[in-house]
């Protein structure tokens, strides 16, 4: 996926991104971060084609695809809050999934059902599949809604901070699941992550992102360290080396540099 | 018996119920032989009255009580707000203001009130649509203008009823299920049709939309053009009973509420089972307009609200989720 000379602003006021341009290598795990106000959501909407550009484009194998219907065949998203819909199921959920394989008259059920059986079950929610939403945690809301991404059978997944408001049980779970997806399935993700660890344990590469720029950009174990960290959130740091990543420990608010 | 087929069975129960009661308001009461020999079409002149002055009525208020709920569920879906109704869009204000306008400048051509009612209520919502528009179509903007517009409508018609005032007496509310022929219900009837397969299809936008914006956007779903096309069914199903019988806000109002409470939020049960309901509702107050003081009919929208506001005001206390 590429961003090509992207310029994006929301409602004509300064420019959040100018003249972007990045390449997010395909069949791995990219993960953006950043401090507040970095631009690292702008850019994760931008992927997503919700916002209108003002110049430049996004590119899916060399093509920018118009047609929304087609770009969400190629593309889905799993955001950190979800409205639900009260006495729906799990399953029916999931279901909507579906919807750009689906025409006024046009629907492959036996197909549909395939896709929604394969993402209860890659989900673990076969089990609760009857289950309303009201019912679930929200965990294992976050897990359905990764299921309708899933169901959407696209190649990419893009999510806009999906740990943010669980506990560190389901934080891990959603890692865990991400990462399985992606081992299992050869899909290409894209997380906004603010937790520098979880992104330097789950990421294959990491976005570091200030100022509506890319200031580094490679493997967690190459591009994390004290400086990088330093010159992203301003605060100065410990990074310890661990078998599964680095741990970073922030210390104070002026860095020493 | 399942409790979700209670559900439906009630209001179709109690429906038929104030339907016999309705047919028996008036000067010519049946027994329930006549009603049936009324019904199976027999001449006699006391049923050809009854035929001709209640039973339009009876459908009328069902119809129109069905296809306001209706619409009211889609502007709620839509605007993802429980105070959307069809007067939010300024349908109600711009009708009413059309057929008052035409009572006083074609007095004597009846024709002229549901036609003039017709298209101030879509200019009404067009003013309100297009102002609201802003590169994308914001539900608040969408309300807060319908709120002005609608106020602008209901000042215009204040304006042109205290000049008239001093020419003649306008009749001070209209609003009643009375004075239509079995033709027009026979419209009606086809009106009702084609806004129940609309309104129908209506059920997976609306649930999509329930996802929020984001999570349509990213299902491939355009979300304001999706907007835009369940409000124009929204305001085809609130013009046609406006037309019919008057502006009546609370209908369109409170029904998606006690439908919500009672088959949940999916739009695919929700939509038609508050048509139900609303049918049932408009025929309750109807009956009540016509028999409380008989043989004085009481406006409808006047009995709608007394019945309507404690109601809502009721809900809103009793229930949390408006205040989260």
């Amino acid at each position: 996926m590429q961003v090509k000379n992207m310029t994006i602003s929301y409602d004509g006021q300064k420019n959040i991104l100018e003249n972007f341009s990045v390449d997010i290598p395909k069949g791995q795990t990219t993960i953006i971060v950043g401090a507040n106000g970095s631009g690292k959501s702008t850019l994760l909407q931008t992927l997503l084609k919700r916002l209108k550009p003002k110049e430049g484009a996004v590119f899916i194998d060399g093509s920018d695809i118009k047609d929304q219907k087609s770009f969400a065949k190629k593309v889905s998203a799993v955001y950190q809050q979800n409205s639900t819909i009260e006495e729906m199921s799990v399953e029916e959920l999931v279901a909507f999934g579906r919807i750009p394989y689906q025409g006024f008259l046009k629907r492959d059920i036996d197909k549909d059902q395939q896709h929604i059986e394969w993402a209860l079950e890659q989900t673990s929610l076969l089990e609760i599949r009857k289950s309303s939403i009201l019912a679930l945690s929200g965990g294992q809301r976050q897990r359905v809604f990764i299921a309708l991404a899933l169901c959407q059978d696209t190649e990419w997944i893009l999510l806009d901070e999906p740990t943010t408001y669980l506990d560190m049980y389901y934080q891990i779970e959603v890692l865990e699941l991400m990462k399985s997806i992606k081992e299992l399935k050869d899909k290409s993700i894209i997380m906004v992550l603010h937790d520098i660890n979880q992104a330097s344990a789950y990421g294959d590469e990491i976005i570091m992102m200030k100022a509506g720029k890319v200031l580094y950009k490679g493997e967690p174990k190459k591009v994390i360290n004290k400086e990088s960290i330093a010159d992203i959130y301003n605060v100065s740091s410990d990074i310890i080396e661990m078998p599964y990543g680095k741990i970073i420990i922030p210390r104070t608010t002026s860095p020493e540099k | 018996m399942n409790r979700n087929i209670l559900k439906v069975i009630i209001p179709i129960i109690l429906i038929l119920l104030l339907s016999i009661k309705a047919l028996n308001i008036g000067s010519i009461e049946l027994s329930f032989t006549e009603m049936i020999e009324m019904l199976r079409g027999i001449d006699d002149k006391q049923y050809a009255i009854v035929r001709i002055t209640r039973v339009p009525a009876i459908f009328v208020g069902i119809i129109c009580g069905a296809m306001f709920a209706m619409s009211g569920v889609l502007l709620q879906a839509v605007m993802k707000n429980p105070l959307a109704d069809p007067s939010i869009i300024g349908i109600s204000g711009g009708a009413s203001f059309g057929a008052l306008l035409a009572v006083s400048l074609f007095p004597d051509l009846l024709i002229m009130k549901p036609i003039f009612a017709l298209i101030f209520g879509v200019l009404a919502c067009s003013i309100v649509y297009s102002l609201a528009w802003k590169g994308a179509l914001n539900p608040v903007r969408v309300i807060l203008v319908g709120i002005a517009i609608n106020t602008l409508f209901n000042g215009l018609e204040d304006f042109v009823s205290y000049f008239l005032s001093a020419g003649f007496v306008m009749p001070v509310s209209t609003v009643s299920t009375g004075g239509h022929t079995s033709q027009s219900v026979n419209y009606l009837i086809i009106y009702f049709v084609l806004a129940l397969i609309l309104g129908f299809c209506m059920y997976k936008k609306c649930n999509v939309l329930g996802l929020g914006d984001h999570n349509a956007h990213s299902l491939g779903i355009n979300v304001d053009q999706t907007r835009l096309i369940i409000s124009v069914v929204a305001v085809f199903l609130a013009i046609i009973p406006t037309m019919y019988i008057g502006p009546i806000s609370f209908v369109g109002l409170i029904v998606p509420h006690i439908g919500r409470k009672l088959v949940g939020n999916n739009h695919k049960y929700l939509i038609l089972y508050s048509g139900l309901l609303g049918g049932f509702l408009l025929l309750f107050a109807d009956v009540i307009s016509r028999s409380i003081i008989y043989p004085i009919e009481i406006p409808l929208d006047i009995i709608m609200a007394l019945i309507g506001a404690p109601f809502f005001l009721y809900m809103i206390r009793k229930g949390n989720q408006y205040v989260k």
